[in-house]
């Protein structure tokens, strides 16, 4: 897929744990895994404001595109 | 739910008594018809006749079996499944083989029916026509349905 999800890297910049995230975020552990290995096939923007709130970013720090 | 178990235990049941009676054609009629090789004066098929009726009905009984699977799985994983999907498109093409089936036995022994017979037989076989085709397009529905879940399953 060209869009990468850069969400590791945030959490690493962050130091925060996936638990976490998906804790403050208010979805599963499972439903952050799949977006984070990029299985996803959308995102709410009420997910992305959270995720964008939790780790104190812009969407662009977490979703990228890149040319197949 | 409810309704799709109730509707297969129906299926199981005449699925079941639709077998015993081919059982019980093939041994009273089948058999017996190709064994002595009795002769039928009044049909052009002879004595082939109950063997190619026979031959159609189990036609329709896998099909109808194919339903019944495609019910199961829906009742086992849900609407949405691949296999669900499978067995209704056999199902369909199966109805749809039997009617084509039926309409040339039909035409073949066209001399054996009065006129009326004829006609509800055309219009009977091309009714399992509609039901197949009508079959093949719940198997769209399915797959269409499938995917949709896919992608509302995946949205994060």
């Amino acid at each position: 897929m060209s869009i990468i999800v850069n969400l590791d890297v945030m959490l690493a910049k962050r130091k925060m744990k996936s638990k976490d995230l998906a804790e403050i975020v208010g979805i599963t552990t499972a439903n952050l895994s799949i977006l984070k290995s990029g299985k996803a096939k959308a995102v709410r923007f009420s997910t992305l404001e959270a995720i964008c709130k939790a780790l104190d970013c812009q969407p662009s720090d977490i979703l990228e595109y890149v040319e197949d | 739910m409810k309704k799709v178990k109730l509707l297969y235990r129906l299926l199981v049941f005449i699925n079941i008594m639709t077998t015993i009676l081919i059982g019980v054609q093939i041994v009273f009629l089948v058999i017996p018809d190709l064994y002595h090789s009795k002769i039928y004066d009044e049909n052009v098929l002879g004595s082939f006749n109950n063997l190619i009726l026979t031959a159609l009905l189990v036609l329709i009984v896998i099909g109808s079996f194919k339903i019944q699977q495609g019910i199961k799985y829906i009742i086992k994983d849900g609407f949405f499944n691949h296999k669900s999907e499978v067995k209704f498109k056999l199902a369909g093409k199966i109805f749809i083989g039997f009617a084509i089936c039926r309409i040339v036995y039909i035409i073949i022994v066209m001399s054996d029916f009065k006129l009326n017979e004829l006609i509800n037989n055309l219009i009977l076989a091309f009714i399992v026509i509609l039901v197949g085709i009508g079959l093949l397009v719940f198997a769209d529905f399915i797959k269409n349905g499938g995917v949709l879940k896919e992608e509302n399953d995946l949205t994060i």
